[in-house]
């Protein structure tokens, strides 16, 4: 009997430490939301990765092209054993890796190059027009990456393979030869064109946050000007390089439009066009595998990265504090420099802008006199000789009904995304050193490391069916706001978990002992206090959705096109000024989406 | 106690009866067959007085083409008639075959009706799984040839030929295939990707199934046998084409543009859809086809056009496809089909002014079980030549 009901006490002891635990548990509401953000992120982010590999390790029914005797479902090792060592795996795989890997690697250096100058001459120096070099220094990142390629393709393409005359060739009367006109070159330098802005933004930031002060005091124990950088400015830059190396890395990985625009005619391949193909042929499992050896390309570079520097994931902005800068003088340089700088800019940036509008008044491509003049492809009626019988854009309600997917889908994934990285945000920041902090923030880092088009195709299949709670969501809109806001997440949450960071504990803990009841405290103090980063984070989102292509061209169905991927079909049909059209339309529209939420961004800023 | 058991039971039997009770009735498939009568239950005549009410009824049909020339048939079909729209998305043959299947198991009826080439995928992956339905207007079957009535019907028949800038050449350059392997055309032959378009992967099958032929006709150029490096000559054929240079499009716009333009020096040559020819009419280019290239100009590639399973508007889509057929002056809803290059399935439909009949065009017709059978093998095939 004693025994008994010493077990029965000891039980009851454990029973009611237990309860003790959970009821702790549920009062600490970051433990609680984290526990419920892991199990989503592991449905959203792991679940899809898993049920890649499956489908590459067994037989698929299109597979019944290959082997006819295969048994659908079954394992199978026969599509990495034919990816990786098979007898056509060097122009499936190999090739398009060394490419893929060439390219990266050339719009690494090449963006780091330019960015890095142009933010040490904005910040650094006396450069004059500073203000009007960042603002256009920075449109190339709220443009698509290929529309640079897209005006490459106007001037360099030459008739052999480009069909009309290109403006090159109008103006030069030579017709340049296909490696500038297409392949690795034209492609990396379009890509360098596009990313250095990112390395720009970074490193300018990091530059302004150097404080000039340990350089003077360096300066008064007598060291030179190259140690004083090699020592002092370039340790404290360095984080922020290495993170633009790393997003333009990972970027020009994943990228598709521009390689497809450029590669294609001279039969040049990445890894991301050699996926499409695949997948366009439905070889679903080959397109899987080469996604996940893209995958394992981003990890790669994100550990050597981690190997190199602690400061882990910094890819954020530093908060630029003023500080007291000492501006180097460029002396006489400085009207050269300036002219090289308004040189770039007017090349790099305005000029493809201007190539585009200009081709959409074209009426036949290639004929640049003035007689070819119109208005066609803006608000022509369909006439069939041209357009293949499409209205103009502004009078044709497809196009139109694209943009307004594009603006939905942008707001939507914007808020989304906004709403999602607050709370991630909050766990990370709160459970910084526990072990639910830190595998959310693992988790919401995930998808960085997919490359788009991979990323499209993984949810494509995951749910193309019915799964889990969720239906079937093919060709719905849902599937795309999905998609979407769940590769924006790593961004969302690391600028909310920086907000966050800052809110200091004692806040929060003031209101609890006030009686402030959870939903309170974060209504009241977090949500406020990190709205500044929140908006950023939305306009972030926003401009990054609007310009999207890589992923969600294998997700649109024809009632959930959006500008970009219209963009792409009529490119890929030959109707250039169609293309160019709405590409306009497009950096309108996030040009107006920009200059709205800056002013609600700033109209904050003020009232508060 | 007792009565709980008996109200689970109850549920349980209730639940089995529902079950059986779909068993012992009709799919959902099979009640959409016979309200629409299509498959085993259409009529040997339709009524189209009452299709036409029912169609008015159903206010839209919604078409999945292959071909852009949807929008022009959009305009002819509303006027034609008015109070129902007819809602045209433009999608590749590939990509329509994948959003069928994948809409069809995710049980979302969008589309009415497929207008789409790629003959092998069709009758593989929709008709024999019964996701599109064969459907002919008892009107035009007796003037359909029989490869053309089943399993799916015809519509109209695409050429893709060899093309040349015939203001820069007064007769045709080349007059054979291998022509296009040697020296002096090296980087100068284009060609639509195949990785893109089913079309093209099928012009090239077509080549390496008349291996035979091939091999004769090498003969007959280079007087002498072929050497192979490859399993034959049709391989050998392209393998060599590509090792020339041969350069990859995205659109038969292109091509023509690229052979057609005005005032080259040294054009290239285009293999390229037939139907481009509109642009020489309307006088923005300036091609011709090399009819007497041999073995073959070319190969036909006809699209085909059904109703899709379960479609939502079926006496919409049975509208639209007996107007699709035109009639025998090519009007109607064929008119954006009949033109130059293009041609009605339909033996008593007049060849388009200013075309040569498909009668005396020497084509190859693909083989689409071959095709079916021997696309993953070619895709490696063609991969290790890139």
């Amino acid at each position: 009997m004693r025994t008994v009901s010493q077990g029965y006490q000891i039980g009851s002891a454990t029973r009611a430490y237990a309860l003790y635990r959970v009821r702790r548990f549920l009062h600490t509401p970051y433990k609680v939301v984290g526990a419920v953000l892991i199990i989503l992120l592991a449905y959203f982010i792991i679940g899809p990765l898993l049920a890649m590999v499956e489908t590459t390790l067994t037989w698929q029914s299109e597979d019944l092209r290959y082997a006819p005797g295969a048994s659908p479902g079954a394992f199978t090792l026969f599509h990495w054993s034919r990816v990786l060592f098979g007898r056509t795996s060097v122009p499936m795989l190999w090739r398009p890796l060394m490419n893929t890997m060439a390219i990266a690697i050339g719009v690494s250096v090449l963006s780091l190059a330019i960015g890095g100058i142009l933010a040490w001459l904005v910040v650094r120096t006396d450069l004059p027009f500073k203000h009007l070099v960042s603002a256009l220094a920075v449109i190339p990142y709220s443009l698509p990456s290929w529309v640079i390629a897209l005006a490459w393709i106007v001037v360099f393409k030459n008739r052999q393979i480009g069909g009309a005359m290109g403006l090159f060739e109008y103006i030069t009367g030579v017709s340049p030869p296909n490696w500038l006109s297409y392949g690795i070159i034209p492609i990396t330098l379009c890509l360098a064109l596009h990313y250095y802005s990112f390395a720009f933004t970074l490193i300018s930031g990091a530059l302004s946050s150097v404080d000039a002060e340990l350089e003077e005091a360096a300066e008064m124990v007598k060291a030179t000007r190259a140690q004083i950088l090699r020592k002092i400015t370039f340790p404290i830059v360095l984080p922020a390089i290495l993170s633009a190396l790393i997003l333009t890395f990972s970027r020009a990985v994943g990228t598709f439009g521009t390689p497809v625009f450029l590669g294609l005619p001279v039969r040049f391949y990445v890894l991301s066009t050699m996926l499409y193909a695949n997948m366009d042929n439905r070889f679903v499992s080959n397109a899987y595998i080469l996604a996940l050896l893209m995958i394992l390309i981003s990890a790669a570079t994100v550990y050597a990265n981690n190997k190199i520097i602690r400061a882990r994931r910094s890819f954020v902005t530093l908060g630029g504090r003023g500080f007291r800068r000492r501006l180097v003088r460029l002396g006489r340089m400085r009207g050269i420099v300036a002219f090289l700088v308004a040189g770039f800019l007017a090349v790099g940036v305005v000029l493809p802008l201007g190539i585009l509008v200009w081709q959409t008044f074209m009426l036949v491509e290639g004929n640049y006199s003035p007689a070819n003049f119109t208005l066609h492809y803006w608000v022509g009626r369909p006439n069939p000789r041209y357009a293949q019988g499409e209205a103009g854009i502004l009078r044709n309600s497809m196009i139109l009904g694209g943009a307004w997917n594009s603006v939905r889908l942008a707001l939507t994934t914007a808020l989304i995304t906004g709403v999602a990285g607050v709370l991630t945000g909050y766990v990370v920041a709160k459970g910084r050193h526990t072990l639910i902090g830190k595998a959310v923030e693992q988790l919401t880092f995930l998808p960085f490391l997919m490359p788009s088009i991979a990323f499209g195709a993984i949810y494509l299949t995951m749910f193309s069916t019915p799964h889990w709670i969720i239906p079937s969501l093919y060709g719905t809109f849902s599937i795309l706001v999905l998609t979407c806001a769940i590769k924006s997440l790593p961004y969302s949450t690391r600028s909310s978990t920086s907000s966050m960071l800052q809110i200091g504990g004692e806040l929060e803990e003031a209101a609890e002992v006030a009686g402030a009841s959870w939903s309170m405290r974060f209504r009241r103090i977090l949500v406020p206090l990190s709205k500044r980063g929140f908006l950023a984070g939305f306009l972030l989102t926003f401009i990054t959705i609007m310009r999207e292509m890589s992923l969600i061209v294998l997700l649109v169905s024809p009632s959930t096109r959006t500008l970009t991927t219209m963009t792409y079909r009529y490119t890929e049909q030959g109707v250039a000024q169609m293309a160019d059209a709405v590409i306009v339309l497009l950096v309108t529209l996030i040009l107006i989406g920009n200059f709205l939420i800056n002013r609600v961004l700033r109209s904050r800023e003020e009232t508060s | 106690m007792s009565r709980r058991v008996g109200l689970s039971i109850l549920v349980v039997l209730a639940l089995v009866a529902l079950q059986t009770g779909l068993a012992w009735g009709e799919t959902p498939q099979e009640k959409w067959l016979k309200d629409a009568k299509l498959g085993p239950y259409a009529p040997a005549a339709e009524d189209w007085k009452a299709i036409e009410e029912a169609a008015k009824k159903e206010g839209k049909v919604v078409v999945y083409s292959m071909s852009s020339r949807v929008f022009q048939l959009k305009t002819l079909f509303e006027k034609a008639y008015p109070g129902i729209e007819l809602v045209p998305y433009d999608i590749p043959t590939n990509t329509q075959i994948e959003k069928v299947k994948r809409e069809q198991a995710a049980k979302v009826y969008n589309a009415d009706v497929c207008l789409l080439t790629g003959g092998s995928l069709i009758v593989h992956e929709l008709v024999k799984p019964r996701l599109l339905w064969n459907y002919i207007p008892p009107e035009v079957r007796d003037v359909l040839p029989p490869q053309y009535r089943e399993p799916i019907m015809g519509h109209h028949i695409s050429t893709k030929v060899v093309i040349y800038n015939s203001e820069r050449y007064s007769k045709a350059p080349v007059n054979s295939l291998w022509d296009l392997t040697k020296p002096e055309w090296k980087g100068k032959v284009i060609f639509k990707d195949p990785f893109r378009d089913t079309g093209n992967m099928e012009w090239l099958m077509t080549v390496i199934q008349h291996s035979e032929e091939m091999a004769a006709e090498y003969k007959r150029v280079f007087g002498k046998d072929i050497t192979l490096t490859t399993e034959n000559a049709g391989r050998e054929f392209i393998k060599m084409l590509v090792k020339n240079g041969l350069v990859l499009m995205s659109s038969d716009g292109d091509i023509a543009k690229a052979v057609g333009t005005r005032g080259q020096k040294d054009p290239p040559i285009g293999i390229c859809d037939y139907g481009k020819m509109r642009d020489v009419i309307d006088g923005k280019l300036v091609f011709n086809v090399a009819f007497d290239v041999k073995p073959v100009v070319g190969v036909l590639q006809p699209a085909f056009v059904g109703i899709v399973n379960q479609a939502p508007h079926p006496n919409a889509a049975k509208l639209l496809i007996k107007f699709m057929m035109g009639d025998k002056e090519g009007g109607l809803g064929l008119q954006p089909w009949h033109v130059p290059g293009n041609y009605s399935v339909r033996t008593d439909v007049v060849t388009p002014a200013g075309a040569k009949p498909l009668s005396e065009l020497n084509c190859w017709m693909p083989d689409f079980d071959y095709i079916y059978y021997h696309t993953a093998e070619f895709f490696d095939f063609w991969l290790s030549l890139l």
